[in-house]
């Protein structure tokens, strides 16, 4: 898999008001291959945030380097092919629009690369459709949703054809509906269209659907790997003032009690799924009716 | 301390052509002492009918009764009602601007003719209700604290003020699950040790859901659904459409029914589920 971002012994470090040295980054190494969904979670103030914004530049490196598909980012001339092939969305959509309407807003990006109006009309075409808003082209984004809104923001993004998308917490601002909405945009864009995708969340249940969930503490990466894999680590999740997802659980509970259900469930369906069969499993065994209802006799294997 | 609201419309921008009707006859009751959840999708009219319960938005006479005061009424000291009936905005921390801790918290009560010593003890007596250590952390400027103490800086100054009922629009907005966990923990003992009313807003069913007496479900400027929380989340399938949903558990329970897997009644934690699935399987968990 070819390497899209690398991180090489990233430091950052603020300067406070008051002076201080503040050390948001230390000694951070990661790769993030093409084709990836990443997910970045840590408590606030972990530096997950100041990470992702070094992915596009936005932030260069105190020490250490950063490059995306082999071009240092520090490098000044590097700058617009990075910004152009990584995209960032953040938490508040209405910060993140500029135009009048949502076709204008979604072109911005391209006109700015001085493209052709042809080649400019033909990318937001694909950008609106990718993110299912073609109906709204002519809408005025101040009036769309919060999920709209950001579905928009994240279709500019696309707009400048980028090989990965950076989300810095999408749907914290958004109601249950909007979070939904852009989940499984985000989710298709990855899965169908190629699209590289790193997604800082405060919601376990957003990072479970990633393919690698990476666990960051003051500066540092503490943990990582598959989501079911560091979905295991309960207790030391708790200690970094996370969570695990309430499904995954409920999942460890039974397991750890004895019923056939994978104890690293991630999904819904996947529980219901697991349950449901032990259940019809079950009831093909000892099921007696009393009365219409039904009643165990036999403990369960 | 109890809120009437009676058949409470509210337009923004009337008479105009881009008149957008906010709020449609909405009826609610808070009684004393209660603890109430309001939902409702973005541009639902959640932050527009809070608005109208201390006055900020002054409601026509007879719709919005506080404390047998009627908010609409000519003589009607808003500045009053605005003391018992504390807000706490969306992303508050955004309107710390003092120089010190002390002085944001202490802000408000500038206009109260207190002594020196009085607005001392009210903002001590704030921050440890809000679980921030006074001698440590009064001079600091506010910059230099974690968001999430940033936020109960600014629930501090409300509290302050010693409101008898508490509005929060989105307080756990932002903030990683311990933090989240953290600010609705206090929130749940301010209610219990000072017997407050709270109203609270939230996109984030999971968590309110365990909390409060009653939900309020909002869609269009109108009240949808009214009730305690397991009664609401039985109307799954409305709350989807209008771009809500129910707590994972309560759905896990759901499509295991759905699937011939006796287990009854609505769980709204990991907790429950794992009773209720216990008591229907005869197993332990």
């Amino acid at each position: 898999m070819e390497v899209l971002l690398r991180a090489e012994r990233l430091t950052h470090v603020y300067e406070t008001r008051g002076g201080e040295q503040l050390r948001a980054l230390d000694c951070v190494d990661l790769e993030i291959g093409a084709g990836e969904f990443v997910a970045i979670v840590g408590r606030n103030g972990s530096g997950k945030s100041t990470l992702a914004k070094h992915f596009n530049a936005l932030l260069l490196p105190t020490e250490g380097r950063v490059l995306v598909a082999g071009l240092d980012t520090a490098v000044p001339e590097h700058l617009w092919t990075v910004r152009q092939m990584v995209g960032m969305v953040f938490q508040n959509p209405d910060n993140q629009i500029v135009a009048t309407t949502v076709e204008e807003d979604v072109a911005f990006g391209p006109e700015n690369l001085g493209l052709p109006p042809a080649e400019i009309a033909v990318r937001v075409e694909e950008a609106l459709q990718a993110v299912d808003m073609e109906a709204y082209r002519k809408h005025a984004p101040h009036h769309l949703s919060g999920g709209q809104k950001q579905r928009v923001a994240i279709a500019g993004v696309i707009a400048m054809r980028p090989r990965c998308i950076v989300l810095d917490e999408p749907t914290a601002m958004l109601d249950p509906g909007g979070r939904r909405e852009v989940l499984s945009t985000i989710g298709r864009l990855n899965r169908e269209e190629g699209h590289t995708v790193v997604l800082i969340t405060h919601f376990m249940e957003e990072a479970a659907q990633a393919g690698r969930v990476v666990v960051m503490e003051g500066g540092r990466i503490v943990l990582q790997g598959p989501p079911r894999q560091v979905f295991q680590e309960t207790e030391r999740l708790r200690a970094l003032h996370l969570d695990i997802p309430p499904v995954t659980q409920l999942a460890g509970r039974l397991r750890a009690a004895g019923w056939p259900v994978p104890g690293d469930a991630l999904t819904v369906e996947e529980l219901v799924e697991a349950i449901a069969g032990a259940w019809a499993g079950r009831g093909r065994g000892r099921v007696a009716e009393q009365g219409g209802k039904t009643v165990e006799q036999g403990r369960l294997l | 301390m109890s809120i009437v609201v009676s058949n409470l419309s509210y337009t923004y921008a009337g008479g105009t052509p881009l008149a957008v009707e906010a709020l449609s006859g909405v009826d609610l009751t808070v009684s004393d002492g209660e603890f109430l959840g309001l939902i409702g999708h973005t541009g639902s009219g959640k932050s527009t009918l809070i608005q109208h319960l201390n006055g900020l938005i002054k409601p026509p006479p007879g719709k919005v009764i506080v404390d047998g005061i009627d908010l609409g009424a000519r003589h009607t000291n808003l500045r009053a009602i605005r003391q018992k009936v504390g807000l706490v905005f969306q992303y508050p921390e955004h309107q710390v601007f003092e120089e010190t801790v002390f002085d944001d918290i202490a802000f408000g009560l500038r206009n109260l003719n207190l002594s020196p010593l009085e607005v001392e003890d009210r903002v001590e007596e704030a921050m440890t209700l809000v679980g921030l250590d006074y001698a440590a952390l009064k001079d600091r400027s506010p910059l230099e604290l974690s968001g999430g103490q940033l936020r109960r800086v600014a629930i501090a100054g409300v509290l302050a003020m010693k409101p008898r009922t508490l509005i929060l629009d989105e307080p756990t907005a932002g903030l990683d699950p311990r933090g989240r966990d953290d600010i609705l923990g206090r929130i749940a003992a301010l209610r219990r040790e000072l017997g407050l009313t709270v109203v609270l807003v939230s996109h984030h069913l999971e968590e309110i859901a365990p909390l409060v007496d009653r939900l309020v479900v909002l869609d269009r400027g109108r009240v949808l659904l009214a009730g305690p929380p397991r009664e609401v989340f039985r109307q799954a399938d409305l709350l989807r459409k209008v771009g809500l949903d129910v707590p994972v558990m309560t759905r896990l329970l759901h499509d295991l029914r759905a699937r011939g897997v006796p287990v009854e009644g609505e769980a709204l934690t990991v907790e429950e589920a794992c009773a209720l699935l216990s008591a229907g399987w005869g197993e332990p968990c």
